[in-house]
């Protein structure tokens, strides 16, 4: 059995008991096991990077030293956090002059960065952990009738050289994960772009420009939901919905479905207990596709 | 063992900035309600979510030790706000449900 | 009247300033060519951000503009110029490196002294309420582990971060 320090993350707990509930069900059913390690904090994500890159990469590289003080790989949910705590991970293991720089800060707590552990996000635990073929085997209700958006969002995929996670123009990883269960993952226009969640709070009408173009080009491929991997995503196309349904009286009525959600309803978890409350967007009728 | 009822308010068209006043209305329209022993209500904006801020919303959790009581207060809490917001002409606010735990 | 020379080093100090600090490394490296700009979800949008002009006026010492406008704080941190220039210019670094100094500066977006707050108040940017924790306990969810909050405090200032202030007029 694979044992990784888990990464919630900020939003996830507070927000995404859904994302988190799901999560850990379907690691846990394929045999992935995850620990709470105490004292975890924020991962330090762009606005925290805006405020001060020192500051955020010493909070980084505080969290990868609790995972490597437990002796394990962390793991995290959030396509953010992955990219935070990854890229520090990377450039703190390139940079030796960086590395001693944040280890005097890290000095404080008590803490010293080694660099001998790595993070991984959930779905490459899922490929190479787990494997295509085992999960296939594992899927006891078929999506087969559901048409999937899938969206990487941003922070998994890049800066590429540093996370590695899949081609960052191309790629497949999730496409993959969403086919083994047995559902379409469908080609929609511009499906890499950005959704704009970061643009809210600073410019919320570009934000909304973006959530809208999005639901409208998987609304015109016909998916049944858009499949997502990051909080913040799932935020602004979920809740987003309703505000680009007051500012533009466009009506979609598209599911957002966190991956492990969908993985969890394939491997037979009634929908009854993954907290789906959580969905501003009601899924009940990707629910009634699941055979 | 006390309770706790959570119901937020959505505010699509207004700006952040002015949540602040809308909360600080909601807690004087509020404040002036007797509330039964035991009982206190929280009223608060929680934009942050990590990499940016929540869409507009305010939130009130009532705690006591009662569920009827407090879906009575909520009641009352509710058509406050409503009257808040038709004050300042705010239209399309939605409201979640009352989830008590 | 200033000489050819004392114009350049005029010019330069800007760029030389963003390339000693961390993230701005790579700066200089920029040759204009545009790819970024035309990766970008935000410049395709609005003409308020383009992340080729902002290098540009960095290069050309533009300090006060830069950090005073609205522009450095219109990237969505999607990192597709990072990804696609050929030049390896760090350009998302860039700009959170740009943001580092306008806020060291004063020129603070409402935001972010909320997110400054919320990190240094409770060591995560979103609260968890005791309903939130409640709620945890009825969905079957582990309690939440304690948050790193003093350790946090300490590393934050180890670094001298301070509470933002807004630049007064």
């Amino acid at each position: 059995m694979s044992s990784y320090a888990l990464f919630l993350g900020c939003t996830i707990p507070a927000r995404q008991p859904n994302y988190e509930l799901s999560a850990r069900k379907a690691l846990a059913r394929l045999g992935i096991e995850l620990i709470d390690l105490p004292n975890m904090t924020c991962c330090a994500p762009p606005p925290v990077q805006s405020i001060d890159l020192e500051a955020s990469l010493s909070v980084a590289a505080y969290n990868i030293c609790l995972a490597e003080e437990a002796d394990l790989n962390l793991i995290t949910l959030c396509t953010g956090c992955f990219e935070s705590l990854a890229m520090a991970n990377a450039v703190l293991k390139a940079d030796k002059h960086l590395k001693t720089k944040i280890n005097n800060v890290l000095s404080h707590v008590g803490k010293e960065f080694e660099g001998s552990k790595e993070v991984k996000h959930y779905l490459q635990v899922l490929v190479e952990d787990v494997g295509l073929e085992q999960i296939k085997k594992t899927v006891s209700k078929s999506l087969s009738n559901l048409k999937v958006a899938a969206f990487y969002g941003c922070h998994a995929l890049r800066p590429s050289e540093l996370l590695r996670f899949d081609d960052p123009e191309r790629p497949r990883i999730l496409d993959d994960l969403i086919k083994v269960l047995g559902a379409d993952s469908i080609d929609y226009r511009n499906k890499l772009k950005c959704c704009g969640g970061l643009l809210r709070g600073y410019s919320d009408d570009l934000a909304l420009d973006l959530t809208r173009e999005k639901l409208s080009n998987t609304s015109e491929a016909g998916a049944d939901c858009i499949v997502t991997l990051c909080p913040f995503c799932f935020i602004a196309l979920d809740i987003g919905q309703l505000q680009v349904r007051s500012k533009f009286n466009d009506v979609y009525e598209m599911p957002i479905v966190h991956y492990s959600e969908l993985l969890s309803l394939a491997l037979g978890t009634a929908p009854k207990e993954l907290a789906l409350e959580a969905h501003k967007i009601k899924i009940d009728k990707i629910i009634s596709k699941i055979t | 063992m006390s309770k706790i009822g959570r119901r937020e308010y959505h505010f699509v068209k207004i700006k952040s900035a002015n949540v602040d006043e809308l909360v600080s209305e909601i807690r004087s329209a509020t404040g002036k309600m007797n509330l039964p022993e035991g009982y206190s209500v929280r009223i608060f904006k929680d934009p942050i979510v990590c990499c940016g801020v929540f869409p507009n919303e305010v939130t009130v959790e009532i705690s006591g030790s009662k569920e009827t009581a407090i879906k009575d207060l909520d009641k009352i809490i509710v058509s406050k706000i409503i009257k808040v917001c038709e004050e300042n002409n705010l239209e399309h606010h939605s409201l979640g449900p009352l989830d008590i735990v | 009247m200033k000489t050819l020379k004392e114009e350049r080093n005029i010019g330069l100090a800007f760029s030389n300033e963003v390339a000693s600090r961390l993230g701005g490394e790579t700066v200089t490296s920029c040759y204009q060519c545009g790819t970024c700009a035309s990766s970008c979800p935000v410049a395709k949008i609005t003409p308020l951000f383009n992340p080729r002009e902002v290098i540009k006026l960095v290069l050309l010492g533009e300090r006060e503009e830069v950090l005073s406008g609205d522009a450095i704080w219109l990237c969505c941190s999607c990192y597709n110029c990072q990804e696609r220039c050929p030049q390896k210019v760090e350009i998302a670094d860039v700009i959170y490196t740009l943001r580092n100094i306008a806020l060291m500066e004063g020129y603070v977006p409402d935001i972010y002294s909320d997110f400054a707050s919320a990190l240094i108040n409770h060591g995560r940017l979103a609260k968890v309420s005791m309903f939130v924790e409640k709620k945890r306990s009825v969905y079957g969810l582990p309690l939440l582990t304690a948050t790193g909050v003093e350790p946090l405090r300490k590393i934050l200032s180890a670094i001298g971060f301070k509470e933002l202030q807004q630049k007064k007029e």
